[in-house]
């Protein structure tokens, strides 16, 4: 058996993404890895349930071993096998977010010949997760350019803590790679704002269109209201910046006692964020970038930001990386005035 | 290992409605299975028949929030949940009959819900371990921000919780059977004797002999009439316990009575002596028959006159104290041999009460082993039981002849204090039987002296049926016939020696006539069967 690689969950922000980055390149790179301190320092320490739904997912995704999943767990084993395409069904209890398991399996599914059509059940638009429409919206189309496709349908959204979203989705094999390749932003063709309304009254969606049409000086034709079906009442603002050579997703959830107008103009404020720092790649789009870039030819991007997230998904990526003998590349961020280039090569 | 939670049915809190707003409201029992750190392998709703509706509704919102939740349904009658009584017996007959696998599964008794009765009938079944496991109590997100809410664990196990149980401990040992100790005692002749011994305990200040094999529980009823007399005859004093086996020389005297500073070298102070210390209360003198000559007609004066002389003192004391004695020997024969004085035994033995052992009071057995893990669970605070096949496993070896229980109820005691303790979460199983019985087994093998007695028996075999005859027995057949003499010997007739000699055949004949099966079995050997004087 191969060495174990050992995994010190406690770096960067600590948190479930460095889980996710190594469960996904232990998946498509055939390592078995050791996570260890696991979430160490937070008041709940350890594996938490989405987490465990992360691994789960995994595991069966490519047979692996699986030692110590357990909830409160801070030391993981994953011993990954062969990665088949196939059906797959995924459930997620208490509204965990069904959009960090896509983010955990899709690349390694890619990876096969064949095309698998995976079910989602739980959450889809949750506060500390990308949500099902920001998939759709932004990360579809940008990982399309790296030869990665899906194709995806909602049925039932899904809004925390209730859960009971259900979304399906097909993944085919990945195309030839492309060289990825964002370091400047080409110009703003088009924003559109989508306002997800469930259950709530329709003046909700006045509110948030008024507000928008205000701060981003947006026309009625720009914001399109959408009802989805959900168990329970749920509402999510979000807006498409698409430029000649990137796309960027920013969204605002709504919360019971949370005024409407107050979603609209924190997704007004991120939009304005996005367009001033002049970047191409948007704070979530680029560590969601990094995997695919890695694991596809390679590339450079420029970003504003370098966030605790990224930061820990490119030390993780390179620890991986420099114990594996068929990869030799790494990544690296060059600093130039505010912005940030990540290289692969 | 499973995670398990015990919770009735919130008829108020969990019910919220039909609509997609109860999503909005915090409900205890779905919250249970929101908690992004806890994962709720099985959930036992307990509801009366006719919340069923909400019930599944209520599982049908589990199944989303928890996909992997097994929910069933124990239906309850709470028809009136503000009765104390009917709901207590409604969960305690609910915990009674559920199977707790307390090796394989984490129980979490949920303690929000249901009316406050409810909730304090579950407090205190978790307490007393009818129901497993720690108290689970949920509560609500501040303005329904989120409506999982929080949850906390309390663990009554813990040592900061054994004061409210020491209480609960206590009001529930009121009113047991003093004499007894609150044992359901079968054995007639026990039972006859201590209804007596009650009457004379409250009665008579007069003293008590109490004779019986050791271990047979003398110390223990010397205590329980000491606390009888003490709330119904009056007695004010205290009880002094003393064995007089650890009694010798000058020490015994002075232990007793007391001494002046100076009346013998080592007597550097004045010392009360127990008869002093017992004065207005109650003496147990356990084995009497250990006592000094010296000592006896000292105490014989003592118990007369109420008064002594200490050693060294010329002053007499008085102390007004009752007596019990205990002794494991026949005070006659030692009588007779001169080692015990007549007239005490005279003034002792007005009401004597013999304590059967443990062997001679079988039927006994099981109430005992009860009351032992009663013991044992109220003072740990932890109910502990054994499994179906494990206690008849224990009883049969219990009751068999190669359990001698020479040590009687001390054996048991120690016995049952082992394999509670080695219990895992309050179950005695078969593997714990099964290791205490070698365990018994091995502490009770005959010891060299056991062998030599072997000797004897045969030797006294031999002029019993003569050199010849016994010669041509085989060894083994030796053996037996010494068992059916011994057994003879020590029985009052023949259709006694018959049930202890034939106790497994004869259980299988319609008509069992013992005695003519002894007659024939000492007939082949030529022996008769002598009446025991």
């Amino acid at each position: 058996m191969d060495k174990i690689l050992l995994i010190d969950g406690s770096l960067g922000e600590g948190g479930g993404q460095i889980l996710r980055t190594s469960l996904t390149l232990a998946m498509c790179l055939k390592i078995p890895i050791t996570i260890n301190n696991i979430r160490a320092g937070r008041p709940k320490p350890g594996l938490m349930r989405q987490h465990l739904a992360c691994i789960y997912a995994a595991k069966e995704v490519c047979s692996a071993k699986v030692v110590n999943a357990e909830l409160g767990s801070q030391s993981v084993t994953f011993i990954p096998g062969d990665i088949t395409a196939g059906k797959f069904h995924f459930s997620v209890g208490s509204a965990g977010s069904t959009t960090l398991i896509f983010q955990t399996i899709f690349l390694a599914l890619t990876q096969t010949n064949e095309i698998s059509d995976v079910t989602f059940e739980g959450g889809t638009h949750n506060p500390f997760a990308p949500s099902y429409d920001y998939l759709i919206e932004c990360f579809k189309p940008m990982v399309e350019k790296l030869g990665y496709k899906f194709d995806a349908h909602l049925e039932n959204a899904g809004y925390y803590p209730a859960g009971g979203g259900l979304w399906r989705c097909r993944i085919y094999p990945k195309e030839s790679s492309k060289v990825l390749s964002l370091t400047t932003r080409e110009k703003i063709k088009k924003i559109h704002a989508t306002v997800n309304i469930s259950n709530l009254k329709h003046n909700i969606f006045e509110r948030e269109k008024n507000v928008l049409k205000e701060q981003l000086d947006l026309r009625d034709n720009q914001i399109t209201e959408k009802n989805l079906n959900s168990i329970r009442a749920g509402n999510a603002v979000g807006i498409t910046i698409e430029s000649g050579n990137a796309i960027e997703y920013v969204e605002s959830l709504g919360a019971k006692g949370l005024a409407a107008e107050k979603v609209a103009r924190e997704v007004a404020g991120k939009t304005r964020e996005y367009i001033k720092n002049n970047t191409p790649v948007g704070e979530y789009l680029s560590d969601q970038l990094i995997l695919p870039m890695l694991l596809g030819n390679d590339g450079e991007f420029v970003t504003s930001n370098i966030s605790s997230h990224l930061k820990t998904n490119i030390d993780t990526a390179n620890k991986v990386l420099k114990e594996n003998k068929i990869y030799s590349k790494t990544l690296r961020i060059e600093q130039t005035n505010a912005k940030y280039k990540i290289i692969c090569e | 290992m499973k995670t398990v939670v015990i919770g009735i049915l919130g008829t108020v809190l969990d019910n919220r409605g039909q609509g997609k707003k109860r999503w909005e409201r915090w409900r205890p029992t779905v919250s249970i299975c929101q908690q992004e750190d806890v994962l709720i392998d099985r959930f036992e709703l307990l509801l009366d028949k006719n919340s069923t509706r909400l019930a599944e509704l209520i599982a049908k919102d589990i199944a989303v929030v928890s996909p992997s939740t097994k929910v069933n349904f124990h239906f309850i009658d709470f028809s009136n949940p503000w009765d104390f009584e009917s709901v207590y017996g409604s969960l305690l007959d609910f915990a009674r009959s559920y199977t707790f696998k307390p090796q394989r599964e984490n129980y979490f008794v949920h303690i929000t819900t249901g009316t406050h009765v409810a909730q304090i009938c579950l407090y205190l079944l978790n307490e007393a371990h009818y129901l497993p496991g720690k108290l689970l109590q949920t509560s609500p997100p501040p303005r329904d921000r989120s409506a999982e809410g929080k949850y906390q664990i309390i663990d009554l196990d813990l040592s900061k919780y054994d004061q409210i149980a020491s209480r609960f401990k206590k009001e529930h040992q009121e009113g047991t059977d003093y004499l007894k100790g609150g044992i359901e005692t079968r054995n007639k002749q026990f039972n006859a004797t201590i209804a007596q011994l009650e009457k004379v305990s409250i009665k008579s200040k007069e003293p008590i002999l109490i004779m019986g094999p050791t271990g047979a529980g003398k110390s223990q009823l010397a205590k329980r009439v000491y606390e009888l007399r003490k709330q119904r005859g009056g007695l004010t004093g205290e009880l002094v316990e003393v064995n007089c086996a650890t009694l010798r020389g000058d020490n015994a005297m002075s232990t007793l009575f007391g001494h002046k500073k100076g009346s013998y070298t080592g007597a550097t102070t004045d010392r009360l002596g127990l008869l002093k210390q017992a004065d207005g209360g109650l003496l147990f003198l356990d084995e009497i028959g250990e006592l000094g000559l010296d000592e006896q007609a000292m105490l014989l004066h003592a118990i007369e006159t109420k008064s002594y002389m200490p050693l060294g003192s010329d002053k007499p004391i008085t102390s007004n104290f009752q007596i019990i004695a205990g002794t494991n020997k026949d005070l006659t024969l030692h009588v007779e041999s001169g080692e015990f004085r007549e007239d005490l035994l005279a003034r002792i033995d007005l009401w004597t009460y013999y304590l059967p052992s443990l062997k001679e009071r079988l039927e006994d057995l099981e109430p005992n082993i009860d009351y032992e893990l009663e013991r044992y669970s109220s003072k740990e605070n932890s109910l502990v039981s054994f499994n179906t096949n494990a206690r008849s496993k224990y009883l049969q070896f219990a009751r068999s002849p190669q359990a001698s229980w020479r040590g009687n109820f001390r054996d048991l005691n120690a016995s049952i204090i082992r394999m509670a303790t080695l219990s895992s979460g309050g179950r005695i199983n078969e593997q714990v039987v099964t290791e205490e019985i070698a365990r018994l087994q091995k502490k009770w093998q005959p010891n060299s002296n056991t062998v030599n007695h072997q000797k004897t028996q045969l030797e006294d075999l031999k002029q019993l049926i003569g050199d010849s005859a016994f010669e041509e027995l085989d060894y083994f057949e030796q053996a037996k016939l010494c068992i059916v003499v011994d057994v003879c010997r020590s029985s009052s007739n023949m259709a006694e020696a018959g049930r202890i000699l034939f106790n497994k055949s004869r259980e299988t004949k319609a008509s069992s006539n013992d005695s003519h099966r002894v007659k024939q079995l000492l007939a082949k050997y030529d022996l008769t069967f002598v009446q025991k004087k």
